[in-house]
C-alpha cells in the first residue's frame, strides 16, 4: 500500500511503457539474415575445424574459387585468443580436404615464384597446376593466414553466390 | 540602600579587573602555556589558517602542485611543512636538492567537507639539514578531488614562505608571510611548531621539563685520546650534525687557559654569548673543566652550529680546547672526535635571484647583510620581487644541483651531465649551464644559419634561446645543450645493407609458431641510431612497414603487422628483404650447388620489385621519434624487364633505399 502510485501516475506510466514498447519494436526491425544481407556485404564462413574459419568466394557455377583460412578470435564462453596460429598437420590436413591433390595437380616448380619475406612479412606461394597456395604470415610471430585460389575459377564480382550458412 | 550604594566603589576594581583580564591576557600568558599543551596548540594553528581573501586563488590542486616554481630552501633544524588540504587521501613528497625526496605519511584524515592542517617535519631529525628544497609533489587515487592551501615552510614558529600559484607565464608567484608572532610572551621560547608539538606531547605525558640532572660519570668504555684545538680550529668548527638542545643539556669542554670569552653560535642566529669561567679558578695540571648550560629560554630545539673564543690577555701559552662534549642528562651524547674542516668563505650556494630569498642564506649582494633575522624578513619581499621580468624556475632537483652541496664525487649529475665544481656550470656540451639561473649561459646555436634556431612556432618556449627544454625540464630532456626538448632531431639513422646475395636458411615462425627456415636472394639491412654521434643502445623500435608490389600496383599485406624491436648495443637493428625460393621448413637445409644455381635461376628469370615503406617509431627521452625511408629489393624494373647485370653470386637482385628521415611525432599538448 505504502507504494501504491495515483491513477493519473498509473496511466502516465503505462503511456510510457507502450512508447517504450513501440521504439523498441522499431529499433528491432530489420535483424533477420535477409535483412542484413541487404544492408551488409554478406560472407560465406565455415569452422572447419574448432576455432578455424574459412570464408569462402564462389565463381559463377558456384564452385569454390577462393578460400580464405585464418583462425577465429572470439570463443564464447571460455575466452579470446588474439592468435592466429594453425597448427602445420592441420594446416596440411585442410589443404589436402580442400584441394586434394587429384584436384589441386602437380606443384608447377620445386622453387617457389613471386614469394618475399620483406617488411617482416613472410608472403610464400605454393603454385599447383589448378590452385595457388599462399600463406601470409608475420616473420616473428608466426601468426599467418592461408589462402587457396583456383586458378581456373574466376570468383563472381568479388561477392559470394552463396549467403552465410549460419542460418 | 546606603550600604547598597557604598558597596559599588569597592566592587568596581573586581568588575574592571573580570573585563580587563581576558583583554591583556593575550600577551600575558607565557607561550609555553600554549605551546606545551596540545588543545592549545591547535587552537593557535587554527587561528593561522583562518580564511582569508587570497584562500580562493591559493587553493592548489595536485597538479598545481607540482607547478609551483620556487627557489632553493635550505631546510634548517625543525623546519616543517604545513599543509591544509581537503578531499581525498594523498601522500604529499618533498623534493631536495641532492635528489633524495621526503615521504610524508598519507594525509589520510583528508575530508572533502572540511579543510584538515598537516604539519610534516623536513629536517628528518637533522639528516636533511641544510638541504634544499626544491619542489613538492602529491599522488591521489583522485588528483582533482583534493585541493591544498596555505602551503607554508614553517620556521621558528612562525611561517616563513608561502607557495601560491604560478600566476602567469614566467611569473613565478611565491607570497610571503609577514611575520607574525605568537599571542603571548616569550614567544621564542619554541623554535617551531613542530618542536612545539613533540614538546608538548612530551609535557603532557611526563609534566616534567628543564629539571636539571646533575652530572655523574659517564659509563662505558674509556674516552679517547682528548682531541685538543687551537682557538682558531675552535672558530673554524662547523658542527653539522648536532642535536636539538634539550632541557637538561650541557655543554662540557677543557680549556688551558681562564681568560677568554666563548659564544657558542646556534641555529636561527641565536648565540649563546659571554660565556666566561669563574673568577679565581685555576686550572690544575694545566686544565680546566667547564660545564655551560645549555638549557636557556628561547633555545630549546636550536643546535650548534660552532663557537667563536676570543683571548682576552695577549701572550703567554695559546689558548687550547680539549674534550668538547655535549651532555643530555648526566652522559656524553656527542664528543668532537675528529678534526674541523676549516669553513669555505663562500657557502657555496649564492642564490643570485630569489623568490623570495631565504634569509638563512647569506647574500653577499645585499650590503647590509648583517641584518637581523627579522629585519631580514621584513625585507623579504621587497628583495624578492626586484626582479619580476626573471623566467620561472623549476622545481625539477638536480637542476639546482651546486656544487657544494655534498661531498660526492661523482661530478655526472643533472641530465647524466658533468658539474664543473670551478665554475658551478654543467657541460651540456654546445652551451654550459648554470643550475642556479636554470638557464643555459649562451643562447643556442645551430650550424647552419638561423634567425632563431630550433624555433617552434607551435611552441614559443622555442623562442627563448636560454631555456632549458622548452622551459619544461621536468618532461624535456636535452642531450647536448641543442635545440631544447627536440631530441628527435638530433637522432641519425643510417640504413646500409650488403650487396644482395642467396640468403640460406633465414630463421622464420612457422605458423604454429615452431621455428622455420626459408632461403632466397637479398640482403639483411643495417638500422643504426645513433643520438650526438654515439649508439643508442636498448631502444625499443616499432616497425610499421607497408610493402608495394612494383609490378602489379599494389599493396601487399603487411600494413598493420607492427614489431618491436630492440637496438643492440652498437644502437643497431636488422631486417630480412629477400625474394623467398623455397618453402618453410622446420629445419634448416643442406643446400647443394645445384641448389643453389637453381635458385638464382630463379632471381633471373622471375621478375621481382617491391618497395617497403618503412616507419620505425621510438622514443628518446621521453619523446617519441618516427623514422621514415622506403626501401626497394627488385631484378627488374617496373614493367618487368629483368635485369641484367648480375651480382658477383650470380643474382642480379639490387637494393636501394631513400634516405632516413627523423622526426618528431608532436605530443598531444603540442598539437
Amino acid at each position: 500500500m505504502l507504494f501504491q502510485l495515483p491513477m493519473q501516475t498509473k496511466i502516465l506510466t503505462m503511456g510510457k511503457i507502450s512508447l517504450l514498447s513501440i521504439a523498441l519494436a522499431i529499433s528491432t526491425a530489420g535483424q533477420t539474415a535477409t535483412d542484413l544481407a541487404t544492408k551488409y556485404h554478406p560472407v560465406s564462413a565455415y569452422e572447419l575445424r574448432p576455432g578455424i574459419l574459412m570464408t569462402a568466394r564462389y565463381a559463377d557455377d558456384g564452385q569454390i574459387c577462393e578460400a580464405v583460412i585464418e583462425t577465429r578470435h572470439y570463443h564464447p564462453p571460455t575466452g579470446i585468443d588474439l592468435r592466429s596460429t594453425i597448427a602445420e598437420s592441420t594446416e596440411r590436413e585442410l589443404i589436402d580436404e580442400l584441394a586434394p591433390p587429384p584436384i589441386r595437380g602437380k606443384e608447377t616448380s620445386r622453387w617457389l615464384k613471386h614469394s618475399y619475406l620483406q617488411g617482416g612479412i613472410l608472403h610464400l606461394e605454393h603454385d599447383y597446376e589448378n590452385v595457388l597456395i599462399v600463406t601470409d604470415g608475420d616473420q616473428n610471430s608466426g601468426d599467418e593466414i592461408l589462402t587457396i585460389h583456383w586458378k581456373k575459377r574466376t570468383c563472381a564480382n568479388s561477392k559470394p553466390t552463396a549467403v552465410a550458412s549460419n542460418k | 540602600m546606603k550600604l547598597r550604594m557604598s558597596v559599588w566603589p569597592c566592587l568596581l576594581p573586581v568588575v574592571f579587573a573580570v573585563i580587563a583580564v581576558p583583554v591583556s591576557m593575550a600577551q600575558s600568558v607565557p607561550c609555553a602555556a600554549i605551546t606545551r599543551n596540545p588543545q592549545a596548540l591547535d587552537a593557535l594553528l587554527d587561528s593561522y589558517s583562518k580564511p582569508t581573501a587570497l584562500d580562493s586563488s591559493t587553493t592548489l590542486t595536485v597538479t598545481d602542485l607540482e607547478r609551483l616554481r620556487f627557489n632553493p630552501i635550505v631546510i634548517q633544524p625543525g623546519d616543517a611543512l604545513y599543509v591544509e588540504y581537503r578531499g581525498e587521501p594523498f601522500d604529499l613528497t618533498a623534493h631536495l636538492a641532492n635528489g633524495d625526496v621526503i615521504g610524508f605519511d598519507s594525509a589520510s584524515k583528508a575530508r572533502p567537507d572540511q579543510w584538515r592542517k598537516g604539519i610534516y617535519p623536513l629536517d628528518m631529525f637533522g639528516r636533511n639539514l641544510n638541504q634544499k628544497l626544491v619542489g613538492l609533489t602529491a599522488t591521489a587515487k583522485n588528483p582533482a578531488q583534493v585541493s591544498l592551501r596555505n602551503i607554508r615552510i614553517v620556521r621558528a614558529g612562525k611561517p616563513v614562505f608561502e607557495f601560491v600559484e604560478l600566476i602567469s607565464y614566467g611569473r613565478p608567484e611565491v607570497k610571503t608571510i609577514s611575520t607574525r608572532r605568537l599571542p603571548c610572551r616569550g614567544n621564542d621560547e619554541y623554535p617551531n611548531v613542530a618542536v612545539a608539538y613533540a614538546e608538548a606531547n612530551r609535557f603532557a605525558a611526563t609534566g616534567e621539563f628543564s629539571t636539571p640532572v646533575p652530572a655523574r660519570e659517564t659509563p662505558g668504555t674509556p674516552a679517547p685520546a682528548p682531541l685538543t684545538l687551537t682557538a682558531q680550529q675552535i672558530n673554524s668548527l662547523v658542527l653539522h650534525n648536532a642535536p636539538p638542545i634539550q632541557a637538561g643539556d650541557n655543554l662540557l669542554m677543557r680549556v688551558n687557559r681562564t681568560d677568554f670569552s666563548l659564544e657558542i653560535v646556534l641555529t636561527h642566529q641565536k648565540n649563546i654569548m659571554n660565556v666566561h669561567p669563574p673568577e679565581g679558578t685555576q686550572p690544575k695540571n694545566g686544565w680546566i673543566g667547564g660545564r655551560i648550560k645549555l638549557d636557556r629560554p628561547g633555545i630549546i630545539g636550536e643546535r650548534i652550529v660552532g663557537m667563536k673564543v676570543k683571548q682576552i690577555a695577549p701572550g703567554g701559552a695559546p689558548l687550547l680546547f680539549r674534550t668538547i662534549q655535549l651532555e643530555r642528562e648526566g652522559r656524553v651524547i656527542l664528543a668532537l672526535a675528529s678534526r674541523p674542516e676549516q669553513k669555505p668563505e663562500n657557502s657555496g650556494f649564492d642564490p643570485p635571484m630569489s623568490y623570495p630569498p631565504d634569509p638563512m642564506i647569506p647574500n653577499p649582494h645585499v650590503a647590509n647583510a648583517s641584518l637581523s633575522r627579522s629585519d631580514l624578513l621584513r625585507h623579504q619581499p621587497d628583495t624578492g620581487f626586484l626582479a619580476p621580468k626573471l623566467p620561472s624556475y623549476s622545481i625539477s632537483p638536480m637542476l639546482f644541483q651546486s656544487t657544494t652541496s655534498t661531498g660526492d664525487p661523482n661530478h655526472y649529475k643533472f641530465q647524466g651531465k658533468e658539474l664543473d665544481a670551478e665554475t658551478g656550470l654543467y657541460n651540456f656540451g654546445a652551451r654550459f649551464y648554470n643550475p642556479a639561473l636554470s638557464r643555459f649561459m649562451s643562447p643556442d646555436w645551430s650550424r647552419g644559419p638561423a634567425p632563431v634556431p630550433y624555433a617552434n612556432f607551435a611552441n614559443p618556449q622555442s623562442l627563448n634561446l636560454y631555456s632549458f627544454g622548452l622551459n619544461n625540464p621536468m618532461s624535456m630532456r636535452d642531450s647536448d645543450g641543442h635545440c631544447p626538448g627536440d631530441d628527435c632531431s638530433k637522432v641519425k639513422v643510417t640504413v646500409t645493407a650488403d650487396t644482395p646475395s642467396l640468403l640460406l636458411n633465414v630463421p622464420v615462425k612457422k605458423a604454429d609458431g615452431s621455428p622455420g627456415y626459408v632461403s632466397g636472394a637479398g640482403t639483411v639491412t643495417t638500422v643504426t641510431f645513433q643520438s650526438n654521434g654515439k649508439p643508442m643502445a636498448g631502444v625499443d623500435v616499432k616497425e610499421s612497414p607497408t610493402t608495394k608490389d612494383n609490378l602489379s600496383n599494389s599493396s601487399v599485406p603487411n600494413q598493420a603487422n607492427p614489431a618491436t624491436k630492440a637496438t643492440s648495443d652498437a644502437g643497431t637493428i636488422h631486417d630480412v628483404v629477400m625474394g623467398v625460393i623455397t618453402p618453410n621448413t622446420s629445419q634448416p637445409q643442406n643446400f647443394s650447388t645445384d641448389d643453389k644455381a637453381g635458385m638464382t635461376q630463379v632471381t633471373t628469370t622471375e621478375p621481382y620489385n617491391r618497395t617497403t615503406d618503412q616507419t620505425l617509431t621510438f622514443s628518446v627521452n621521453g619523446q617519441t621519434c618516427q623514422c621514415t625511408y622506403s626501401e626497394t629489393l627488385s631484378n627488374a624494373n617496373s614493367s618487368g624487364n629483368l635485369n641484367k647485370s648480375t651480382n658477383p653470386d650470380g643474382t642480379n637482385m639490387k637494393f636501394s633505399h631513400t634516405d632516413p628521415v627523423v622526426q618528431r611525432v608532436k605530443d598531444k599538448d603540442q598539437k
